[in-house]
C-alpha cells in the first residue's frame, strides 16, 4: 500500500542503490516489497539480478494494457521487482506523454498493486524534474531526496525547499525526508556538508549512510549489501532508514496479515 | 542554652574522668579494668551510630590519657643518665602520639558529608572562572590532556577562561596553546616557584573564582557545576577543594604485593581527614583540584609564597581573615601519582618541610581570626608531619634492651602491658571502625616508616631553621621500564633491620638461657615482641622499594561505543569498542575481512559528533582486534578527552569493603613474605637468563671455530 519516490535534484547520487537496499532492507524484515522503475536507464532491475539481457517492462506494455502489474517480476522472497524495460524514443515519448497530460493513466496502470494488502512500494525516478516524478508524488506517501555529502548537493537544498523538483509541494501525506549518502568523515568537506545537513535538517534528515566500497562490491556482485557484508557500514545505515520509513509510514510486521500470493513473471 | 547544657555536663564528668585517668592499679586490677572496658566497647560496637563511636572516642581518650599519666608518673625512674635519656626521649616520643591522637579524633570525630549544591537555572549568574593549570618542567604528553579535558567543562563559553601557565617558557607549550585555544602565560623570572607562577597569572585575569589544576589532573566535565554553586550559596566562602584523585598506581600500590586491593595512601585524608576539618571550618587548600575566590586571594596579596607549601598556608592566611572553606568528597579530577619510591620520598619531605616552615612563621595556635576548633586542625596537620623522630624512637627502642641490656621504662613487663595494651586496642580498634573504608589497619605505620628516616634531617633543619630551602618539583608521567630495587631510598631501613634482627635473636637466645643471663623473661617477651612488630613494618617498607616495572599508562575504560571501521579498500564496517584509552581501544570483530584488509582508519561515533582516527593493528584474536592511535589530530582528541576521561563519574568507584585489623596485618605480613620470595624467584630468573645468554655466546663462538 504505502508508496515511496525516491528523487534527487541531481544525478549520480545513486537513487537506484539507496532504493533497491531499501528494498532489501523492508523485505528483511518481513515486508512484502515492489521496486519501481520510472528511469530510461532501466538499471534498478540490475540490483535484482535480471539479467542484463531480459528486456522485459511495463512501459511497452502500458501503452496498450491498462493494467501493469502482469510486467511484476518476482526477484527472492517478499522482493518484486517493475522494470522499466527495453524502450525505443518513440515509445519513452509516448509514455511520458500519457503521463503528464492523462491524470488517470497512472492511477490504471498501478490500481491493482496499490491496492494490494501490505505491499511497500518504492519507485526510482530520473534525476531532476520529469513526469514521472510529478504524476507520482499525487500519490505518494512518502519522498527520499536523495543527497551526495558533498557542495554540489549543498547547493541543491533551497532548489527543493522552493518546490521547484515539480513545482509544487513535495509531498502532502508523510512529507518529504533528505537521505545523505557517501558521507565521509575522514573528507574534510564531506564532514563539513554532513555537519551542516544534520544541523540544518534536523529530523527531517532520516539518515546518513557511510560511503563504503561495499555497496559497490555488492552491485557488481548483484547481491544486496546485506548479503554481501552484513557488519559493513552502510548495511547498518541502509537498515536504520528502512526503519525509519517503516515508523513514518506505520508499517507494522507481526500483526497477523495474512499476504496473498502477487501474480508475477519469473526470468 | 545548649552551650550551657553541655558545659555543665562537662563540669559534673570532669572529676569522672580525672579519677579514670589518675587511679592507679597493680597489673591485675588494671588488666581486669582494661578488660571489662574492652569487652565493654566490643559489645557497643555492634551498634553503627555514630553516637557510639564519640562515646568510644572518649573512652580511648581517657584509656590513653591514662597510659601516658602512668608512664609520666610511675615509669620515669632511671640508673644512668644515658637511660634517662633514651627513656625521656622514648616518652617525649609517646607523648607525640598521645597529642596527634587526641587532635586527630577532634578532627575526625564529626565528618561533613557536604553535597554537590545546584548551580541557578540563570547562566546569566553564574560567576566568571579562571582556570589555571601551572607547570614548570612537565612534558607537554602530560599538560595536554590536562588542558584539553580543561575545555571539556561545561560551563559557559563565555564565563570560563583556561590559562596554561609555563613557567617552563618552553616553546612548544605556547604553539600548543594557541592550537588548542587557552591562553598562555609566561613570566620573566620564576621567583616564588607555583605560587609565584599563580600569583603573576592572577594579574593577568579578571575571572572572579580561580579554578587550579596541576598539570597531570585532569578534571571531567562537571567540575566547576559541581563546585561552583557552594560560592553563591555562601557569599563567605573562599575555598573548595576535592579529593586528588589518582589512576595511576602509587608505589605502595604496585610494589607490594598486597597493595592492590587496599584503599590507597591519600584515602584518609581525602576522605574523614578533611571531611573533619570541614566540619570545623579548616579544611585546607591541597594546591591542585580546588576553586578559590578571588576577592578573598587579593585581601591576603595572592597565593602565599613564604613556604614551599604554598596551599595549605593560603587557605591559613584566607581562614584567619574570616573566610570559609569546604572540601566536596567527590573525586571530580584524576592525576599521575608518583612514580617511584625515591619520587614519593622528595615530594613528602617538601610537604613536611612546608608544613614545618608555617608551623614556625605562622603558627595557627598564635595570631588572630581563627576558632580554636580551626587552630587545632591546622596545628595537627603540621603536627603530623613531626612523626619522624618519635617513629624511629619507636623502632630503635627495643635496640636499646636487647642489645645494651638498658631499662629504659621503668615498670614490670606486665604493667606495662596491662596499661598500655588497652590504649593500643582502643585506638586500633577505633580507627578501624571510624576510617575503615579509607585506610586500613597499620598501613598508616608502613607510610610513616617508608618516610620516617629520610624526615627526621629536613623537619629538624627546618624547624630550627625555616626560611630555607627551596621547592622542588615532583617528576610526573615518567614510566618505568624495567623493574629494579632501590637501595638508596631504604638503607636506613635496612641497617635498622637487620639491627632489629640480631636484637631479636639476641634476645630470644637470653630468654631461652634467662638463669644464665640474669634476665626477665617478661620483659624479654616484650621487647621482642615490640621488636618483632617494628621489624614487619621496616620489611614492609623495604619491600615497597622493590619497585615493579610499570606497564600500562593509559586509563583503560570499559565502554561500547558504535565504530566504522575504515579499510584500505574503501570498504567500511560497523562495530563497537570493547574498550577503549586515549592510545587506542579494542573492538569486536564484525567479520573476517580485517584479516585480509588492513585497517586505516577507526571512527568513533560519539554524542558530540564522530571523529576519525588513523590506527594501527596491534594485534587480534577470534573475538577482538586491538588496535593503536596514531598521531591524533588535536580536535579529536579533545573529544576523545571528553569521553574518556572526563566523563562525571569516571573515578567515582564503589567504597573499599570496611577494615578488618586482623586481615589487615596478615596482607602486610604476606607482602613480607613476598619481598623475599619474589625477590628470590626474580634473581633465579634472572641467572637463568644469564646461564642462556652464555650457553649462546659459547655456541656462537664454537660456530666460528668450526
Amino acid at each position: 500500500m504505502p508508496l515511496v519516490c525516491v528523487c534527487s535534484p541531481k544525478g549520480g547520487v545513486g537513487k537506484t542503490t539507496v532504493t533497491a537496499n531499501l528494498a532489501y532492507a523492508l523485505a528483511r524484515a518481513g515486508s512484502k516489497v515492489l521496486a519501481i522503475d520510472f528511469d530510461v536507464q532501466n538499471a534498478l532491475r540490475l540490483h535484482f539480478g535480471v539479467p542484463l539481457s531480459d528486456g522485459r517492462g511495463y512501459v511497452t506494455k502500458a501503452i496498450e494494457s491498462a493494467d501493469w502489474s502482469q510486467s511484476v517480476l518476482t526477484a527472492g522472497s517478499n522482493m518484486f521487482v517493475l522494470p522499466y524495460g527495453d524502450v525505443t524514443e518513440d515509445q519513452r515519448l509516448e509514455f511520458e506523454h500519457l503521463l503528464a497530460t492523462d491524470s488517470h493513466f497512472l492511477m490504471r496502470g498501478l490500481s491493482t498493486l496499490l491496492n494490494y494488502p501490505g505491499l511497500v512500494i518504492i519507485a526510482d525516478f530520473p534525476p531532476g524534474p520529469n513526469p514521472a516524478l510529478k504524476a507520482v508524488s499525487r500519490l505518494a506517501d512518502l519522498h527520499l531526496v536523495t543527497m551526495l555529502a558533498d557542495t554540489a548537493s549543498l547547493s541543491l537544498l533551497p532548489h527543493i525547499e522552493n518546490h521547484r523538483l515539480i513545482g509544487e509541494p513535495l509531498n502532502n501525506k508523510a512529507g518529504y525526508y533528505f537521505v545523505l549518502n557517501q558521507s565521509d568523515n575522514r573528507r574534510h568537506i564531506s564532514r563539513d556538508v554532513t555537519a551542516f545537513m544534520q544541523q540544518h535538517l534536523g529530523d527531517r534528515l532520516l539518515g546518513v549512510i557511510n560511503r563504503d566500497e561495499s555497496v559497490a562490491e555488492a552491485n557488481a556482485s548483484q547481491q544486496s549489501i546485506f548479503d554481501f557484508s552484513p557488519a559493513s557500514a552502510a548495511a547498518f545505515d541502509i537498515e536504520l532508514i528502512s526503519k525509519r520509513v517503516a515508523a513514518i509510514l506505520g508499517i507494522k510486521i507481526g500483526d497477523g496479515a495474512v499476504h496473498t500470493a502477487l501474480r508475477t513473471s519469473n526470468f | 542554652m545548649k552551650k550551657v547544657l553541655f558545659y555543665l555536663l562537662l563540669l559534673v564528668l570532669a572529676p569522672i574522668a580525672v579519677l579514670i585517668i589518675i587511679t592507679p592499679m597493680d597489673s591485675q586490677k588494671q588488666y581486669i579494668f582494661g578488660f571489662i572496658s574492652l569487652a565493654i566497647l566490643f559489645l557497643l560496637g555492634f551498634s553503627k551510630k555514630h553516637s557510639v563511636s564519640i562515646i568510644m572516642m572518649l573512652v580511648s581518650v581517657l584509656m590513653s590519657t591514662r597510659y601516658i599519666y602512668f608512664r609520666a608518673t610511675q615509669t620515669l625512674h632511671f640508673n644512668s643518665e644515658i637511660e634517662a635519656i633514651l627513656g625521656i626521649g622514648l616518652f617525649l616520643a609517646e607523648l607525640y602520639i598521645w597529642v596527634v591522637l587526641l587532635l586527630s579524633y577532634l578532627q575526625t570525630a564529626f565528618p561533613l558529608k557536604r553535597g554537590i549544591v545546584p548551580l541557578p537555572d540563570d547562566t546569566s549568574t553564574w560567576p566568571t572562572v579562571d582556570v589555571y593549570v601551572p607547570s614548570y618542567n612537565e612534558s607537554l604528553e602530560v599538560v595536554r590532556d590536562t588542558v584539553l579535558a580543561a575545555q571539556c567543562i561545561d560551563y559557559p563559553r563565555d564565563k570560563i577562561k583556561i590559562y596554561l601557565l609555563d613557567d617552563g617558557k618552553r616553546r612548544e607549550f605556547a604553539v600548543f596553546a594557541a592550537d588548542a585555544g587557552v591562553g598562555y602565560i609566561t613570566r620573566n623570572d620564576n621567583s616564588h616557584a607555583k605560587a609565584g607562577n599563580l600569583n603573576h597569572a592572577m594579574k593577568l585575569t579578571k575571572g572572579e573564582l580561580i579554578c587550579v589544576f596541576d598539570c597531570d589532573h585532569v578534571a571531567t566535565r562537571i567540575f566547576l557545576q559541581a563546585t561552583v554553586g557552594a560560592f553563591l550559596q555562601d557569599p563567605k566562602l573562599a575555598l573548595l577543594q576535592t579529593p586528588h584523585y589518582f589512576y595511576s598506581p602509587d608505589p605502595f600500590e604496585r610494589n607490594l604485593s598486597g597493595g592492590k586491593n587496599i584503599p590507597n595512601e591519600g584515602a584518609l585524608f581525602y576522605g574523614p581527614i578533611q571531611q573533619g576539618n570541614d566540619n570545623w571550618n579548616a579544611t585546607f587548600f591541597c594546591g591542585s583540584c580546588a576553586v578559590i575566590r578571588r576577592s578573598a586571594l587579593e585581601e591576603i596579596g595572592g597565593f602565599a609564597v613564604e613556604t614551599v607549601t604554598e596551599d595549605a598556608h593560603t587557605a591559613l592566611k584566607m581562614q584567619r581573615l574570616g573566610w570559609k572553606s569546604a572540601f566536596l568528597d567527590i573525586p571530580l579530577a584524576a592525576g599521575l601519582a608518583t612514580e617511584r619510591l625515591v619520587l614519593h620520598v622528595i615530594q613528602r619531605t617538601r610537604w613536611a618541610r612546608g608544613m614545618t616552615q608555617i608551623f614556625r612563621l605562622d603558627n595557627p595556635l598564635f595570631g588572630r581570626g581563627l576558632k580554636w576548633q580551626q587552630r587545632l586542625c591546622y596545628l595537627n596537620a603540621m603536627l603530623y608531619f613531626q612523626f619522624a623522630l618519635p617513629r624511629v624512637a619507636f623502632v630503635t627502642a627495643p635496640l636499646a634492651y636487647l642489645l645494651f641490656n638498658l631499662n629504659i621504662i621503668h615498670s614490670s613487663a606486665s604493667l606495662i602491658f596491662a596499661y598500655a595494651l588497652p590504649h593500643l586496642i582502643l585506638s586500633i580498634y577505633l580507627n578501624s571502625r571510624m576510617n575503615g573504608r579509607y585506610r586500613y589497619s597499620f598501613w598508616g605505620e608502613i607510610y610513616d616508616m617508608v618516610m620516617a628516616f629520610h624526615l627526621v634531617l629536613p623537619t629538624a633543619v627546618t624547624m630550627l631553621f625555616p626560611k630555607r630551602g627551596k621547592f622542588n618539583v615532583t617528576d610526573k608521567g615518567a614510566l618505568l621500564n624495567v623493574g629494579y630495587f632501590d637501595f638508596s631510598v631504604v638503607r636506613p631501613h635496612m641497617i635498622v633491620a637487620v639491627l632489629l634482627a640480631v636484637a631479636v635473636i639476641a634476645g630470644i637466645v637470653r630468654a631461652c638461657a634467662h638463669d644464665y643471663f640474669g634476665v626477665d623473661p617478661n620483659v624479654i617477651a616484650l621487647n621482642v615482641g615490640w621488636g618483632l612488630y617494628s621489624l614487619v613494618f621496616l620489611l614492609a617498607a623495604i619491600a615497597v622499594a622493590r619497585e615493579t616495572r610499570q606497564t600500562r599508562k593509559t586509563i583503560r575504560i570499559d565502554v561500547d561505543i558504535p565504530v566504522v571501521i575504515h579499510y584500505a579498500s574503501g570498504i567500511s564496517s560497523r562495530s563497537n569498542t570493547l574498550d577503549l584509552s586515549m592510545g587506542g581501544c579494542r573492538i569486536a570483530v564484525p567479520d573476517d575481512r580485517h584479516l585480509t584488509d588492513e585497517i586505516e582508519e577507526i571512527e568513533l561515533q560519539l554524542k558530540s559528533g564522530s571523529i576519525s582516527i588513523p590506527v594501527q593493528v596491534i594485534a587480534n584474536d577470534e573475538q577482538a582486534i586491538r588496535l593503536q592511535f596514531e598521531e591524533i589530530p588535536l580536535d579529536r582528541r579533545r573529544e576523545l578527552v571528553r569521553v574518556v576521561l572526563a566523563r562525571a563519574d569516571a573515578w567515582i568507584h564503589p567504597p573499599k569493603p570496611q577494615d578488618n585489623p586482623f586481615r589487615s596485618l596478615l596482607i602486610i605480613i604476606r607482602c613480607v613474605f613476598d619481598l623475599f620470595w619474589l625477590t628470590w624467584k626474580s634473581r633465579r630468573e634472572n641467572r637463568r637468563l644469564r646461564q642462556e645468554e652464555a650457553k649462546r655466546m659459547e655456541s656462537a663462538s664454537e660456530d666460528n671455530v668450526t
